[in-house]
């Protein structure tokens, strides 16, 4: 039966099942201490996703604080600007919040003569949120479609347009909803459009946000405002609902013992793209800085930044497939 | 010219270094006529420069006066406070008074468009507006809010007649004022100025801009426009001034020297001042 | 000799300095002249240079035919093109896989699958390469067929190999070898990988076969020959700390039964997310079942692809996305279906209907083969007579034809290269390779313009969604939207910016005291300093959070503060004659005090306003659940009403007033004049109450239109502070040309005794027409471009409403969010570039007919 799973593989979504069974966060403890070296010197830039922009920061100030001569630039416009940034050599690394289409994989191996390489940083819930004053919990999965799209793909009765037909009272049984999300540019909006809408139409009402701490902005500023953006962008002032996948599935939270447990809808992994001519040696700058991101320092940034560090095996496999040999 | 008897002169240049007052020499038979304009020690100042100095006139009524004087010498400054037009220069300042048929101008609680209303005004270079001939003519009756077509024909045809301009437009009323010529042009500024019948009608050289016919035509209209309306007239040509005018002002430096009947003034001033610019030694 | 008076001779000779200095400055500024205009058409003719391939059509060149060796020739079941253009694959119905060259046909390898069982359907994904084969004992085997790719080091390949140029490939074991640069070496060879064959429900022979690997699993299902038709589902989870793969496997039997005097269906298709399944008979028949619950299967819809009977269906697949149908007919149409939701039956899911809402047709020729595109939605549709017509299935663009050859016989097959830049053509007579460059078929100048038949709509649209992070994405490039959305930009913002800017300008020229003016008009340039994106900061996070909060209120001041400002000046006006005219020159900072006063009004004004004609809730109101429409009539025809009261005062009543008070004093005309004012007031209020009540009762509502579902980001907010940007550009301009209007004939009027108000309106706004509409156009050509204030606060939605309450998306704001995503030379680069090139020729036409209108007005003003 190998074939048959082999094939399933291909274009899966995410879905990840382990048992972490405690409720905090914790990074993997296989995970190395980094140890600087030296002759690391020179300028990383990184174009791409906004998702990951915070992090990417994150990482940069670590990695800056032990070698202080290293200039990091980072510009987070969505993620569709990481495979034109990553061809044209405008940067060298591509934080991506969705996987590279065939399209773009192909301008870079048109260019390069090899497919450009993912590695697989940290994992994201995806979550929607609501106003902080707004009372409802959760949704399933075809009524946020129903909210958001045109095309209601999965398959919802009727289109929603106000809280009052997702049963709220008082003041929001008649309040309008209003939506947030990203522009196209955004892989979190490839990703949402893909896995909620079912690759439907958005509505042309939906406000495009330049990025997504906007998002998370104009929801908590706007009493029957929703919105989808990363978790990491949680605010006080607004309140992430629990998904489920249908009515008769059960309604699960973005808190950090699901995330892991492969039952939240809407995990992702969230990318960094390189140039990497396979069984070559990468320059030493690249490797010290994918060698911190999967250390200990670099997964606790993750977790700090509100995401979901990966687990060891992982982090081997991704060193691997840029020609680091892991030392754990 | 020897000094005729009665000729005052007065060392004119030294009494104005030291700044004293000088005195109109008005003759005596503007006593007798109704007075339309009393100006009274009518002072004027462009910012810190003094332009009219103590003037004192009065404009009979009825009666076409005229004021001569060189070039700069403050003629057409005393005319346009007449009517305030002055005001618009935010720069002027006042002293003294004048009083049109016993109605101050100079008050802080006088209405100037009301005023201005009482009054005529013709320019130097002819200013018909923008709009037909009609429309040129009625203009102060629109703007009093007179919307009824039979009058303002009516008051159209009168004024046109009046400014001797009836025969030539009567059929194109309709066309451009400034489809016509230079002459026309002004004898439409005085219809236009007629129309509103003003007390006064000020007139600031009508004919300086226009050619020896036109002039011709304007200066017959003041002729017969003597008797119906007082008409304050500045000049530069004295021939004329002697022609047209009933009385005539002579202003040297922003002075008024001599004030009297047109006669008298060209043929026995009793200034030396006057003598020596109406015999054209100078200005 | 000259007489002197100044003792000395004039220099006749101009000296060479001066001569120098006038031809240099002469040349400097010709050039400078010119080289502006090559400046600007440089950029239009760039625009254009950019934009017009994306009319042209595809190109199909440099044809090869393959020699085919006896092997060959069997129609295959399935042919595979390599993505590297150097190897292809044919599966038979015999089970044998041939592998060969596409330079030369010879044949590098081969296998035979299962030799000891016989195949009877098949299916194929080209999405993941995977293969399920059915067996005539009623089994399946699940496999991948395709090519693998392996990197050899230099070291390990023979001279011979090694000094092959770059980008050239030769024969090299069993598959191909080629050098893609200096030290790299890739080689492609042939996978087939089978699992076992599988039993399944039935043991007969399976007729039909096709699966779909989704977001929800691999769906796949099977009819057999003793009609038994099966789905079935497969989803995975996988471990990634532990590895282990945990499988959810289910399946359902379909009720089903042949139809009398009719044979088996032809074809058996799986949608994308395996939500429907459809069986298509020759005679066009559709069943669709609706698969979403595999415990309740029921047939969602049963439809006559050819109702009239005259031509039987031939080929039939899905479209890339899995959602449109092709299918095509022995007439040579091929229809294009995809369901649409039916909103009025679904109650508890969505029902939805199959609708052709594309057809191909041509002439006389049957469809033998269709073929779809891995990449985009062009489909190649094979005729009998050999010839292969491409076409884009959105935008209907014609994209061209192949004949083979004379004699070519009716097409088996036509396979596109993954990559979309070659076609495989397989016919009865034989084989050749196409290089194809798509160029831009999604782009036709209908398919911008005009509404297009988008996947899953009710109908054609304008719509702009230009990408998505998926590879089946269907580009929606209608550029009518985009335009809408500026027009409404420039619109609003004038309607904000132009009055106000105007009457400042005539105020500040007519009005305002010489001393004043020189501050005033310094201040209002320095509004025009204000950066864009400052502006659009303030419009976004601080304005129309409170305009939201606050609406009733704001709407409420647009009425208050013209009437506090009337009632202020007739308020004055009772002061005694006398007082009044000494105390003139505090007019200004005393009329100042009715802005803050009509704020008060407002501010009390507001919650009344609001329960009485928006039914409590400005909010809900203008969603349209509750109240109706009158409120919003009532405040719509308060401007209207206002003028015609006004018109009708000064027409019929003003002449009797003026009648009657002609013995008045000041302060009896004063108070009849306030009478005549709060009259007014409460004839327009009245005025527009009936109005309003007519109006509804007649059933027009003014929600839906010009109100409707109120937005944070919306027109109102967007407007007011665009105002803010176009206001000191209008002012300025305006203010100078008014300022321009001779001396002479503002002294005319006013002697006439006339009032400034009355001069300025009958005389210099007339005379300066050309320069205020100059002005305005400025104006409107600053808001037009306008970019950042736009792209932070209007919300960018695509939406085409005239709603002053929701956003738009500009031309300009487009091109700013998209251009830095767009792949260089793509469709959508290219759309962006169209866009642009289509602000360019709307910003030219409107300055073109500014500047025709005002030479028109200046040609009056020269006579001056």
């Amino acid at each position: 039966m190998k074939k048959l799973y082999a094939v399933l593989s291909f274009g899966m979504a995410m879905t990840v099942a382990a048992t972490m069974a405690t409720a905090q966060v914790k990074v993997d403890p296989e995970l190395p201490e980094y140890k600087p070296v030296s002759g690391v010197s020179g300028t990383l830039k990184s174009v791409g996703s906004d998702t990951l922009n915070n992090l990417m920061t994150l990482w940069s100030e670590g990695f800056k604080k032990i070698y202080p001569n290293v200039q990091i630039e980072i510009e987070g416009k969505g993620s569709s600007t990481a495979p034109p940034a990553l061809i044209e050599g405008t940067s060298n690394l591509g934080p991506m919040s969705r996987k590279m289409k065939d399209k773009e994989i192909d301008e870079f191996e048109q260019k390069f003569g090899y497919k450009p390489t993912s590695l697989p940083t940290s994992i994201d819930m995806l979550a929607v949120y609501v106003n902080k004053d707004n009372p409802i919990d959760g949704m399933t999965m075809p009524q946020v479609d129903a909210i958001f799209s045109k095309s209601r793909k999965l398959g919802y009765a009727q289109d929603i347009t106000n809280w009052g037909q997702l049963g709220l009272a008082e003041q929001f049984a008649n309040l309008p909803i209003s939506m947030y999300g990203r522009n196209a540019a955004s892989g979190t909006y490839g990703y949402f459009k893909e896995h909620t809408l079912g690759k439907g139409d958005y509505k042309d009402s939906v406000k495009e946000q330049p990025g997504s701490s906007a998002v998370v902005q104009g929801v908590a500023s706007d009493l029957g405002g929703i919105g989808y953006s990363g978790i990491g962008y949680k605010t006080a002032d607004v309140k992430a609902i629990a998904l489920a996948l249908d009515e008769n599935s059960e309604m699960i939270p973005a808190t950090p013992e699901y995330a892991y447990s492969g039952d939240y809808p809407l995990s992702r992994f969230l990318y960094i793209y390189v140039n990497y001519k396979p069984g070559s040696e990468i320059d030493p700058l690249r490797r010290e800085f994918i060698k911190y991101i999967f250390s200990q320092q670099g997964q606790s940034d993750v977790v700090k930044d509100g995401y979901f560090p990966v687990p060891a095996d992982m982090a081997r496999q991704a060193l691997e497939s840029v020609g680091i040999t892991p030392e754990f | 010219m020897k000094n005729k008897p009665g000729l005052r002169k007065g060392n004119f240049f030294e009494s104005i270094a030291k700044g004293e007052r000088i005195v109109t020499e008005t003759h005596a038979e503007i006593n007798n006529e109704d007075i339309t304009l009393d100006v009274k020690e009518f002072n004027l100042f462009y910012g810190a420069k003094q332009a009219l100095f103590d003037i004192n006139i009065k404009i009979p009524k009825g009666k076409v006066t005229s004021l001569i004087g060189p070039s700069g010498c403050g003629k057409s400054t005393l005319l346009r406070s007449v009517n305030r037009i002055n005001d618009l220069l935010s720069i002027v300042r006042i002293e003294g008074n004048m009083y049109l048929n016993d109605d101050p101008i100079y008050d802080p609680a006088v209405d100037v468009i009301e005023l201005r209303k009482r009054m005529g005004m013709v320019f130097q270079k002819p200013n018909p507006f923008p709009m037909t001939i009609f429309e040129n003519v009625v203009y102060p009756l629109r703007i009093d809010g007179e919307r009824n077509k039979n009058v303002l024909a009516e008051v159209c045809e009168k004024s046109l007649r009046g400014a001797a301009l009836w025969e030539e437009v009567k059929d194109r009323l309709n066309d451009s004022a400034l489809a016509i010529s230079g002459g026309q042009q002004q004898r439409l500024c005085i219809a236009r100025a007629i129309a509103a019948e003003p007390e006064v009608l000020l007139m600031d050289e009508p004919c300086s801009a226009l050619d020896p016919i036109a002039t011709n035509k304007i200066e017959d209209l003041i002729d017969a426009m003597r008797g119906e309306y007082t008409i304050l007239m500045v000049t530069h040509n004295m021939q004329q001034a002697a022609r047209t005018s009933d009385y005539t002002a002579f202003m040297y430096l922003g002075r008024l020297i001599e004030y009297g009947p047109t006669g008298t003034i060209f043929q026995a001033p009793h200034c030396q001042e006057t003598s020596d610019y109406v015999t054209g030694r100078f200005g | 000799m000259q007489k002197q008076f100044t003792g000395r001779t004039r220099k006749k000779k101009t000296s060479l300095s001066v001569k120098a200095a006038d031809v240099i400055s002469k040349h400097v500024i010709t050039i400078g002249g010119i080289g502006t205009i090559i400046a600007v058409s440089t950029v239009c003719v760039f625009l254009l240079w950019v934009v017009f391939p994306l009319l042209k059509q595809a190109d199909i060149s440099g044809t090869q035919t393959i020699p085919q060796v006896q092997e060959l020739q069997a129609k295959p079941l399935h042919i595979v093109l390599d993505e590297y253009q150097l190897l292809a694959l044919n599966i038979y119905k015999n089970g044998s896989v041939l592998c060969y060259r596409l330079d030369n046909g010879s044949i590098i390898d081969t296998k035979t699958l299962f030799p000891d069982k016989s195949i009877s359907a098949s299916s194929y994904s080209f999405e993941d390469n995977s293969l399920f084969l059915g067996f005539s004992d009623g089994s399946i085997s699940i496999g991948e067929l395709g090519f693998k790719t392996t990197f050899i080091d230099i070291h390990d390949l023979p001279e011979s190999v090694q000094s092959i140029k770059e980008g050239d490939a030769v024969p090299y074991e069993s598959g191909m070898i080629q050098r893609i640069s200096k030290d790299q070496y890739r080689m492609r060879t042939m996978k087939t990988d089978f699992d076992d064959p599988f039993t399944t429900e039935s043991s007969s022979p399976v007729l039909l076969l096709h699966h779909v690997n989704s977001s929800r699993g691999l769906f796949y299902t099977a009819l057999y020959e003793d009609n038994t038709l099966r789905i079935n589902n497969i989803s995975k989870r996988k471990n990634i700390l532990t590895g282990k793969v945990s499988y959810k496997r289910s399946g359902s039997n379909i009720d089903y039964t042949q139809r009398d005097n009719q044979p088996a269906p032809k074809f058996l298709l799986l949608s994308g997310l395996g939500d429907s399944l459809q069986l298509v008979w020759t005679d066009g028949l559709l069943l669709r079942y609706d698969t979403r619950d595999f415990k309740n299967i029921v047939v969602a819809e049963e439809k006559n692809l050819v109702p009239d009977g005259s031509s039987k269906i031939t080929a039939c697949r899905y479209l890339l996305g899995g959602t449109s149908l092709l299918a095509g007919d022995s007439s040579g149409t091929v229809q294009i279906l995809f369901p649409i939701i039916d909103e009025e039956k679904s109650i508890d899911k969505t029902v939805t209907n199959l609708v052709a809402a594309h057809r191909f047709k041509s002439e006389n020729k049957e469809v033998s083969a269709i073929s779809t595109s891995q990449r985009s939605r062009i489909i190649g549709v094979g005729h009998n007579d050999g010839t292969v017509e491409l076409f884009h299935v959105t935008s209907e663009k014609k994209l061209g034809s192949i004949k083979p050859s004379s004699d070519s016989g009716e097409v088996y097959d036509v396979v596109f290269a993954p990559k979309d830049d070659a076609l495989l053509v397989m016919t009865a007579n034989g084989l050749s390779l196409w290089k194809f460059d798509p160029r831009y078929p999604e782009i036709t100048l209908s398919s911008l313009f005009t509404p297009v038949w988008y996947e899953g709509s009710p109908e054609p649209m304008h719509v702009w969604q230009s990408s998505s992070s998926t590879d089946d994405f269907e580009p929606k490039y209608g550029l009518i939207p985009l335009v809408f959305g500026t027009l409404k930009a420039t619109i609003f913002s004038l309607i904000f910016g132009v009055p106000i800017a105007l009457l400042a300008a005539i105020f500040t020229s007519e009005f305002l005291n010489p001393k004043l003016k020189s501050h005033i008009k310094p201040m209002v340039e320095l509004m025009a300093s204000l950066p864009s994106v400052v502006l659009g900061f303030l419009a976004a996070l601080v304005f129309a959070p409170v305009v939201a909060d606050n609406l009733a209120l704001f709407l409420t001041i647009f009425i208050t503060i013209p009437i506090s400002f009337l009632l202020g000046a007739y308020l004055w006006q009772l002061m005694p004659y006398r007082f009044g005219l000494r105390v003139q020159k505090y007019k200004f900072s005393v009329m100042f005090l009715s802005v803050p006063a009509g704020f008060m009004f407002a501010y009390l004004l507001a919650p009344v306003i609001e329960r009485i004609c928006f039914a409590d809730n400005i909010i809900l109101w203008l969603d349209g659940q509750v109240g109706n429409g009158s409120g919003g009539w009532f405040f719509l025809l308060i401007p209207l009403a206002a003028v015609c009261c006004a018109w009708i005062f000064t027409v019929i009543l003003n002449p009797a007033l003026r009648r009657v008070s002609a013995g008045y004093t000041h302060q009896q005309c004063a108070v009849l004049d306030i009478a005549k004012f709060l009259t007014a007031i409460l004839v327009t209020l009245l005025g527009s109450y009936l109005g309003a009540h007519i109006l509804t009762a007649t059933g027009f509502d003014p929600r839906g239109h010009i109100f409707d579902t109120y937005e944070q980001r919306n027109a109102l907010v967007v407007g007011f502070i665009m105002g803010f940007a176009i206001i000191p550009i209008i002012y300025t301009i305006a203010e100078d040309a008014l300022n321009a209007v001779p001396d002479h004939l503002r002294s005319a009027s006013l002697a006439a005794g006339a009032t400034k108000w009355q001069t300025a309106v009958r005389i210099i706004i007339p005379t300066a027409m050309s320069g205020l509409f100059s002005a305005i156009m400025i104006g409107l050509g600053r808001a037009v471009g306008e970019t950042m204030i736009v792209l932070m606060a209007a919300g960018n939605t695509p939406v085409m409403e005239w709603n002053i309450f929701n956003g738009f998306r500009t031309l300009s704001a487009n091109i700013a969010v998209e251009l830095p995503e767009a792949v260089r030379n793509s469709t959508h680069y290219r759309t962006l570039f169209l866009a642009a090139l289509t602000l360019f020729i709307i910003t030219f036409i409107l300055n073109t007919i500014a500047e025709l209108v005002r030479i028109r007005f200046r040609k009056k003003a020269v006579e001056l």
